[in-house]
C-alpha cells in the first residue's frame, strides 16, 4: 500500500488533530498546575507572593515567550477541538436518535468538553482583563482595609478582588469548570498519545479526577479563603 | 427454558428508500416467545404485515449466530439491545417483559445512510479495509508457517483485535460517529504481528485517511463504542492506533 | 461419458505432471482476459484474489453487504493441514486417507489428494496474511485433534476460525481491489447464467438495492456459491444461503452431483418453536468430554438432576464402546433421531438428548471445562437461558453442510465449457460424508492453489469468449431473468413465501432427512411438486421488483429450492444403498448401521436437466479405488 501524505499532512487528520489538542492541553495543564501552586501562596501570606510575583516578572523577554507559547497552545488547542466537534456533528447526521442511551463507561464530563472547554476560554478571557489588563495591574495602590496604609501589592489586588462575594462566586464556578474538563481530559489525552493500556484505564480514571478535584478545591481555596477572611474572621 | 408469551409494541423507523424522509411506524407483535430472538420477532411481526399484504420492516441480517455483522439496530437507544457483548440476532425476548415499547433505529451516521427501513449502507468500512487493512502478500509467496515465530501474547493480543465483525455498532453508539474502534482493530491486529509490520506505518496512515474521507468523527473517548461492541473490542486499540500514527511522525516504513 | 480428466501416473505426482503439462497465459496478455467470480466465502474470495493478483481482471459478487459476511464465517472448529507440526505421524498420505475413508469410498481419489498436498500451503499463506492462528508459549503454531482423528492436524483461531480465514480471504480481496484489478459488486444476486454456443460466458444478476438487473460478461465463470442446506428451511446455514446460482447453472445445462449427500451435525440446539428461524451448531469438540444420553423410561418428565445414573442410558457408550460419544458424525446423530423417534428424547418438545457434563466437571473442575468450552457454554445458555455447568445441555442433530453439488472434473470444471465449481457449491472432495475441518481446508485449496492454474489452462486453450453484454443471447437470459421476476411479483395469494419453505422444509427433513426409505421418498416426490404447485399459486410477494424487496429475494430462493428438492429427492431414492451421510434403511446390517454397496453405487451420480417437469437424466461417473482400499467403517 501507499500513503500520499506528507508529513505535514500527517496533522489534518481526524487523529492528527487529536494529537495536537491533547499536547497542547498537556502544555495548558501544567500551566494550571504552575498558576496553581503560585496562587496558592497568596495562603501564606502577601510576602510569599509578592515575592513569587517580583520573580515572574523579572523572567523579563522568558516570560513573553512563554506567555506567546501559552496563546498558541491555546489557540491550537481550542480551534482543534471546536474543528473536531464540528467534524463529528456532521459524522452524526442530521437525522438524531429519538432514543439516546449512554451506556458506556464514561459519563458526564466526556459530555461537557465543548461546553466546559467553551466556558473555560470565556472565563479566561475575563480573568486576563480583570487581573492583567484593568485597573492596578501592578498593585501599586493596592491598599487592603485592615492591612494598614500600605499596598499590599498584587496581593492586594487579589485580595480585593475576591473580598467580593459575587466575583468569588464567579471565579469558584469557572474553576470548577476547569477541573471538571480536567477529570476527563487527563484520561482520555493518555488514550490520545497512546498511552493508556486496558488495566491502567481505571487508575488514569480515577487519576485524572484526582487531579480534577484537587484543581477545582486548589483555586477554590483561594476566594474562599479571602471571603473567609474578609467578612467572618478579619484580616 | 421458560417458554412465556409477552406482548410488546415496537415503535420502528420506516424509510422507502435513501433519499426518502423516514418516519416512525407502530406494531404490535402480539404472544412472542420469550425463546424468540429478537429477529425472530420481526419475523412473527413480518408474517403479520406480508398477510395483509404490506411491506414487511426490511433489516439486514444472514448467519444469525452473531457472527457474520451483517444485523444490528439501535434498541431503545442501545445498539444491538440491551444485552451487553451481544448482537442483535443474539438477543432474546426473555430480556424483554409483557407490554414494552420498544422504540428501533437504524444505525445514523452520515458515513452509514439509510438504505431502506433498518438497512444501512456500510461499505465505507470496506472502503477503510482497502485503504490499508491487509498485508500485500500474495498467494504463493508465503514462507513456511513457522519460519517467523510469534509470540503467543502478541499472536492472542491481535486475535482479540481481529475478532472485530464490522456490524458497525461502534459507530452507531459513538456521539461523534466514529470508526476508530472498527479502523483501530484492524490496525492493531496487524501491527501485534511480525507480518504486518513492513508496512505498518503506511497502513495507519492510510487506514485514517480513509476514515476520514468517508465521513466518520473523530474519537472523543466516549467509551460507548467499547460499551457496544457484541465482540468487546477495547479503547485500548484507539489507544494502539494513535501509537501507531504517532510512529509515523518519526519513522518510516 | 463423464470424463473427469484425472491425470496419468502415480496418485502422489498427478498433481504436479498436470501442473507442468498444462498450457500457460503469457503474463502481459492475462489483463486481457477476464474472470467472473460469484460469492465471497473461502473459495470465492480466495479465487478472486488470487487470480487477480495473477493479472486477470476479476469481477467478484456477492449478495451480502459485503465479501466479509460471507457464511464460512461461521465456522467454528479449524483447518486441517497435513503439516505433522506435532511430530505424530501424519503425512500428506494420510490426511488424503483418512478424507477418503471419512468420505465413505465416494470422493475422488485424485482431487482428494492433491488437497490433502495443497492443505500445507494454505496455512503458510493464512499466516502469511496475519491470520492470527492459536499459538503455543514457544511462538510456535498450535495443533488439535478433531472429530475424532488420530492425529493432531487442526490449526485453529480460538472458536472462530472461520471468521479468521474469511476475512484473511477478504483482505486479500479488498487489496486487489484497491489495486483496481477486482471490481467488487455487492447486494448482487446471481439469477442465471449466460451460455454461448456451449460455454459459459456470463452471468444475469439483480442488485437487490435498485432492482436492476444488471449483465456481466467474462471469459471464464466461476461459483463459489456455498452449499444448499437450506432446502431443509432449518439449518445452521445463515439465512441467506440458497441454492439458486447453482440451480440455475444447473438448469443451463450443468450437472448436479450427489444431492442427496448432507450431512447432519449432531450437537446443535434443539428447536424451540414454530417461530424458529435457523438453527445453531456448538462444535463437536465438546463430545470430547460431554456424555449423551436420554432417559431409560419413555417420556421421562423428570428433571435431568433428578434421574438416578442407573435409569440413564448412555446409548453411544453401550452401543459403540470403542468409540463411544465421539463417533463420527452420522452415526451419532442418527441415534440420537431414533431415541426420540423412539420416544425417549427429552425437552419441552421431546426432540433433544442430553449431553453432559456433570461427570467430567466432577473429574476436571469446573474451572477447566469452562477454560476448554466456555464460550460455548455461554452461546448455549444466551439462546437457551440454562446454565450448562449445572444442567445438562440439550442437543439434537441439525443440517450443516452439504456434499453434492455441481458436477466438476479434476480442473474444477463442470460439464459445461468455462464454469467453473469451487468449495461447497462443488462435490469434489468429501465423497458422502465430510471430516471435521476440511470445509475451510477444500475451500481455500480451491481458490488459492487450484484454480489459479486450471482456469489458466482453460483460458490459455479456450482464448477469449469475445461476448459482449448487448449480445442477443444475453439479451435473451436477461428477459427469461426479468419474466421470472415478474411472474414472482404478481403472485398475490394468502400464505407467505416463508410458510411454503417451512413446509418444503419439513418434506425434506422427515423424508429425505437423517435416514430415508424409498415409500418415504416416493412420497416426497408427490407432495414436492403438489406443494410448488401451490406456492407459485397461492404465495404473496409483497412490494414491488424495482428496489430493496426482501420478500422477492426469498421468494426467488424457494422457487429454485422447490425445484432442487426434487431432484434431490430423485437421487436419494436412485441410492439404495447407505453411504455417509445417506442413509437408507434398507440398506444397514444386522446390527443397524450403513450398508454400502459398493458393486453397484461406487460411482458419482450426476443429474442433468432435462426441462421443467421432466424427470433428469443420471450420468454415471465411476469411482476407481487405487490407493486406498474399500472396507466398511466399524466404530464398535
Amino acid at each position: 500500500m501507499r500513503s500520499k501524505t506528507t508529513l505535514g499532512n500527517r496533522f489534518t487528520t481526524t487523529v492528527g488533530k487529536e494529537l495536537i489538542v491533547g499536547v497542547t492541553g498537556i502544555l495548558l495543564v501544567g500551566f494550571v498546575l504552575g498558576h496553581l501552586a503560585g496562587n496558592l501562596l497568596l495562603l501564606l501570606g502577601p510576602e510569599a507572593f509578592n515575592d513569587y510575583a517580583e520573580k515572574l516578572q523579572s523572567l523579563g523577554e522568558l516570560l513573553w515567550v512563554a506567555r506567546i507559547g501559552l496563546i498558541v497552545a491555546l489557540v491550537a488547542h481550542v480551534s482543534m477541538a471546536i474543528n473536531l466537534a464540528r467534524a463529528s456533528r456532521q459524522a452524526r447526521g442530521s437525522q438524531r436518535y429519538d432514543v439516546e442511551k449512554i451506556v458506556g463507561r464514561k459519563a458526564s464530563a466526556t459530555r461537557f468538553m465543548i461546553i466546559s472547554g467553551v466556558t473555560i476560554l470565556a472565563f479566561l478571557l475575563f480573568h486576563i482583563y480583570d487581573f492583567t489588563i484593568s485597573g492596578d495591574i501592578t498593585g501599586q495602590g493596592s491598599i487592603v482595609e485592615g492591612m494598614g496604609e500600605e499596598s499590599m501589592g498584587l496581593y492586594g489586588v487579589v485580595f480585593n478582588s475576591f473580598a467580593n462575594p459575587l466575583r468569588s462566586l464567579f471565579y469558584v464556578i469557572a474553576v470548577c469548570g476547569v477541573g471538571l474538563h480536567l477529570s476527563h481530559a487527563i484520561s482520555s489525552v493518555l488514550v490520545t498519545l497512546g498511552a493508556l493500556t486496558e488495566k491502567s484505564t481505571d487508575k488514569a480514571e480515577l487519576a485524572a479526577k484526582v487531579i480534577g478535584l484537587a484543581v477545582a478545591v486548589g483555586f477554590s481555596s483561594i476566594p474562599l479563603y479571602i471571603l473567609l477572611r474578609a467578612h467572618v474572621i478579619g484580616v | 427454558m421458560a417458554g412465556n408469551t409477552i406482548n410488546v409494541t415496537l415503535k420502528v423507523w420506516r424509510q422507502a428508500d435513501k433519499n426518502a424522509k423516514g418516519a416512525f411506524a407502530s406494531y404490535n407483535a402480539k404472544s412472542i416467545s420469550t425463546d424468540a430472538s429478537f429477529l425472530e420477532m420481526i419475523d412473527v411481526v413480518n408474517t403479520g404485515l406480508e398477510k395483509e399484504d404490506k411491506e414487511p420492516i426490511v433489516f439486514d441480517h444472514d448467519c444469525r449466530e452473531g457472527i457474520c455483522g451483517m444485523c444490528g439496530a439501535v434498541v431503545n437507544g442501545v445498539a444491538h439491545g440491551p444485552q451487553s457483548a451481544t448482537t442483535l440476532c443474539q438477543l432474546h425476548m426473555r430480556k424483554f417483559s409483557d407490554g414494552d415499547t420498544i422504540v428501533l433505529e437504524p444505525w445514523r451516521a452520515s458515513a452509514f445512510p439509510v438504505i431502506k427501513d433498518l438497512a444501512v449502507d456500510r461499505s465505507s468500512f470496506d472502503r477503510i479495509i482497502e485503504a490499508g487493512g491487509y498485508i500485500s502478500v500474495k498467494t504463493g509467496q508465503a514462507p513456511d508457517a513457522h519460519a517467523v515465530v510469534v509470540p503467543k501474547v502478541k499472536s492472542d493480543a491481535a486475535m482479540d483485535a481481529a475478532s472485530c465483525i464490522g456490524c458497525g455498532a461502534c459507530v452507531a453508539a459513538c456521539p461523534n460517529a466514529s470508526a476508530s474502534l472498527f479502523t483501530a482493530a484492524k490496525i492493531t491486529q496487524f501491527a501485534k504481528l511480525p507480518q504486518g509490520d513492513p508496512e505498518r506505518r503506511s497502513r495507519v496512515v492510510a487506514m485514517v485517511d480513509q476514515m476520514d474521507h468517508e465521513g466518520f468523527g473523530s474519537c472523543s473517548k466516549h467509551y460507548e463504542c467499547e460499551a457496544a461492541c457484541p465482540k468487546e473490542i477495547k479503547v485500548e486499540n484507539i489507544t494502539n492506533m494513535n501509537r501507531e500514527y504517532m510512529r509515523t511522525l518519526v519513522t518510516r516504513d | 461419458m463423464l470424463d473427469a480428466k484425472v491425470p496419468d501416473g502415480p496418485m502422489a505426482e498427478k498433481w504436479t505432471r498436470h501442473k507442468f503439462n498444462m498450457k500457460l497465459v503469457n503474463p502481459a496478455n492475462k489483463r486481457k482476459f477476464s474472470v467472473i467470480v460469484v460469492g465471497t466465502g473461502l473459495a470465492g474470495a480466495s479465487a478472486a484474489a488470487s487470480l487477480s493478483e495473477m493479472g486477470y481482471k476479476v469481477k467478484s459478487f456477492c449478495f451480502q453487504d459485503s465479501p466479509r459476511r460471507a457464511h464460512s464465517i461461521a465456522a467454528q472448529g479449524g483447518i486441517n493441514a497435513a503439516k505433522n507440526y506435532p511430530n505424530d505421524g501424519d503425512s500428506v498420505h494420510r490426511l488424503f486417507y483418512d478424507t477418503v475413508k471419512g468420505g465413505d469410498y465416494r470422493s475422488r481419489e485424485a482431487n482428494v489428494h492433491r488437497l490433502a498436498e495443497v492443505s500445507v500451503n494454505i496455512i503458510d499463506q493464512c499466516v502469511a496474511q496475519g491470520v492470527p492462528f492459536a499459538r503455543e508459549y514457544g511462538g510456535y503454531l498450535d495443533n488439535r485433534s478433531f472429530g475424532g482423528a488420530q492425529v493432531s492436524r487442526t490449526f485453529y483461531a480460538r472458536g472462530q476460525t472461520g471468521q479468521q480465514l474469511l476475512l484473511g480471504a477478504y483482505s486479500a480481496l479488498m487489496k486487489e481491489s484497491a489495486n483496481g484489478n477486482v471490481d467488487l459488486y455487492t447486494r448482487r444476486e446471481m439469477l442465471d447464467l449466460i451460455v454461448v454456443d456451449g460455454r459459459a460466458v456470463g452471468i444475469v444478476v439483480r442488485n437487490l438495492i435498485s432492482g436492476k438487473i444488471e449483465s456481466h460478461t467474462a471469459d471464464a465463470v466461476i461459483l463459489a456459491t456455498g452449499g444448499y442446506g437450506n432446502v431443509f428451511y432449518l439449518s445452521t446455514n445463515a439465512m441467506g444461503s440458497n441454492v439458486t446460482a447453482a440451480w440455475r447453472a444447473h438448469r443451463r445445462g450443468a450437472y448436479f452431483a450427489n444431492p442427496c449427500y448432507t450431512q447432519i451435525h449432531p450437537t446443535c440446539i434443539p428447536v424451540h418453536g414454530d417461530f424458529q428461524s435457523k438453527l445453531t451448531l456448538m462444535s463437536e469438540s465438546l463430545r470430547n468430554d460431554g456424555r449423551i444420553w436420554v432417559p431409560r423410561k419413555q417420556g421421562d418428565t423428570r428433571r435431568a438432576s433428578e434421574i438416578p445414573e442407573e435409569e440413564r442410558n448412555y446409548y453411544l457408550e453401550e452401543k459403540y464402546p470403542s468409540f463411544g460419544n465421539l463417533v463420527p458424525r452420522d452415526v451419532a446423530s442418527r441415534n440420537a433421531k431414533e431415541w426420540c423417534d423412539k420416544g425417549f428424547g427429552v425437552g419441552s418438545t421431546g426432540t433433544a438428548v442430553y449431553l453432559d457434563f456433570r461427570d467430567a466437571i466432577k473429574r476436571d473442575g469446573e474451572d477447566t471445562i469452562r477454560e476448554k468450552y466456555g464460550n460455548l457454554f455461554d452461546m448455549y445458555e444466551r439462546i437457551v437461558d440454562d446454565n450448562p455447568y449445572q444442567m445438562p445441555m440439550m442437543i439434537y442433530p441439525a443440517v450443516h453442510y452439504t456434499m453434492g453439488g455441481l458436477w466438476v472434473d479434476y480442473n474444477l470444471m463442470s460439464n459445461l465449457d468455462g464454469l467453473h465449481v469451487l468449495g461447497e457449491a462443488n462435490f469434489s472432495d468429501h465423497g458422502a460424508n465430510r471430516l471435521g475441518a476440511s470445509a475451510l481446508m477444500q475451500g481455500l485449496a480451491d481458490g488459492y492453489f487450484v484454480i489459479p492454474y486450471t482456469l489458466g489452462d482453460y483460458i490459455a486453450k479456450a482464448g477469449p469468449a469475445g461476448i459482449g453484454v448487448d449480445h442477443p443471447e444475453v439479451k435473451a437470459v436477461e428477459e427469461q431473468v426479468k419474466a421470472r421476476i415478474d411472474r414472482l411479483v404478481n403472485s398475490k395469494g394468502s400464505k407467505t413465501v416463508d410458510e411454503y419453505h417451512r413446509e418444503l422444509g419439513l418434506i425434506m427433513w422427515n423424508k429425505c432427512g437423517m435416514a430415508r426409505n424409498e415409500s418415504d421418498l416416493k412420497e416426497a416426490l408427490e407432495e414436492i411438486p403438489e406443494l410448488r404447485a401451490e406456492f407459485h399459486e397461492n404465495m404473496n410477494v409483497t412490494g414491488s421488483p424495482g428496489n430493496f424487496n426482501q420478500v422477492l429475494e426469498r421468494a426467488g430462493r424457494v422457487s429454485d429450492f422447490f425445484e432442487f428438492a426434487e431432484t434431490m429427492v430423485r437421487d436419494a431414492l436412485e441410492r439404495s444403498e447407505s453411504c455417509g451421510g445417506h442413509f437408507r434403511e434398507e440398506s444397514q446390517t444386522d446390527e443397524g448401521e450403513a450398508l454400502r454397496k459398493d458393486d453397484t453405487f461406487c460411482h458419482v451420480s450426476a443429474w442433468e436437466y432435462k426441462g421443467p417437469d421432466k424427470e433428469p437424466a443420471l450420468h454415471k461417473e465411476p469411482l476407481n479405488f487405487e490407493e486406498v482400499a474399500l472396507t466398511q467403517r466399524s466404530y464398535k
